[in-house]
């Protein structure tokens, strides 16, 4: 009887261990923003990546998108998406990293959080870059000010050279 | 008669502080919201979910599926539709975000989408409905572009159209102003 208990322990603690952490993690991914910021309210930044493990694992994931810790959202087979909003006013252009814990990154970012150290010493999973091009918010001159202040321009010189040939 | 009304009281007040029991467990409210300022045809409509869980456990296998994108009318050009989160806790909030691209224009009902999810000790399968944005009209193109655009064509066309008027009498009055000095000089020469 406690030999089988003992096999059973020997077994149990053999599949614990194996399911460790993901090792060799491979992401691919494909990220979107919107760049035309004068429809929208808000930029909305939009990254699909395949995770693939050495081991096979697919556990559960986080982000870190801001200084915040969100779920990483399941959308196929070993794919997953990460997205998040931001003002038009308030976004910056340039590449955005999002560092992508597992379970044990997770676990170890709580106990960061409550140590009160950064999130930064924590150690990620992998990172997807995501890098928004900037937004189109409109076009810099309105084109009727310019036709105006050439038209303007041209009034002027057309006047005083009238005024000058005829004085 | 004093025990009767004992018992008759407890057994009132058992039932009346039942109700705990009914509230634990997960509770997902799901908010649908099209972050537009206008709808435009062929160009983007950003669709953000937010879900809440507002239960006193953690929501399980929670799979998110909006059936409102016809593919024959929209086109999914960032994200996808359906989603699953293993596990959301409670009092905690996940976004999910979606960019659609209408291929028609036309008024569209956005309709609610759908979030399944199970608590973990059990394994009843709850159902929460999102808000519905309710109906939008998506502009066709043209008439966008009509209002919105720079029309800098339009400009550079107004500006090689308005030339000759200019450019007519300025080049008239030069010729004869040269005929004029070239037939004034011989004159002045001749004194």
């Amino acid at each position: 009887m406690s030999k089988i208990f003992l096999i059973v322990a020997c077994v149990a603690f053999a599949t614990t261990a194996l399911c460790e952490s993901c090792t060799n993690p491979q992401i691919t991914s494909t990220s979107f923003t919107t760049q035309d910021a004068t429809i929208v309210t808000n930029i909305a930044y939009i990254s699909d990546f395949t995770l693939k493990c050495g081991n096979g694992e697919a556990s559960t994931l986080y982000a870190e998108i801001n200084g915040n810790i969100v779920p990483v959202s399941i959308v196929g087979e070993n794919q997953y998406q990460v997205s998040w909003t931001e003002d038009t006013k308030t976004a910056r252009s340039g590449d955005k990293v999002v560092r992508i814990f597992d379970e044990d990154g997770y676990a170890a970012l709580r106990k960061a959080l409550r140590a009160g150290e950064g999130l930064a010493s924590v150690q990620s999973l992998s990172d997807v870059v995501i890098n928004h091009p900037g937004a189109y918010n409109g076009p810099w001159l309105q084109s009727e000010l310019l036709a105006t202040i050439i038209s303007l321009i041209i009034a002027y010189f057309a006047i005083s050279f009238k005024l000058k040939v005829t004085a | 008669m004093y025990k009767m009304t004992a018992t008759i009281l407890f057994a009132v007040f058992a039932v009346a502080f039942c109700n705990p029991e009914e509230e634990a467990g997960p509770r997902l409210l799901v908010s649908k919201q099209i972050l537009n300022r206008y709808l435009v045809e062929n160009k983007d409509i950003e669709v953000k979910y937010t879900l809440y869980n507002v239960g006193t456990a953690a929501a399980v296998g929670v799979q998110l599926v909006d059936n409102g994108f016809h593919p024959e009318a929209f086109d999914v050009v960032g994200g996808h539709l359906s989603a699953r989160f293993d596990r959301i806790s409670p009092q905690s909030n996940v976004s999910h975000v979606v960019v659609v691209r209408p291929k028609r224009y036309g008024y569209f009902n956005f309709t609610s989408a759908e979030a399944t999810y199970k608590s973990s000790d059990s394994s009843v399968v709850q159902v929460s409905l999102s808000s519905e944005p309710g109906e939008g009209g998506i502009i066709a193109f043209r008439d966008y572009d009509k209002k919105f655009s720079s029309h800098s064509w339009d400009w550079l066309a107004f500006t090689l159209m308005t030339t000759p008027s200019l450019a007519i009498p300025l080049a008239l009055w030069y010729s004869s102003k040269t005929k004029y000095e070239k037939l004034v000089k011989p004159t002045k020469k001749a004194h």
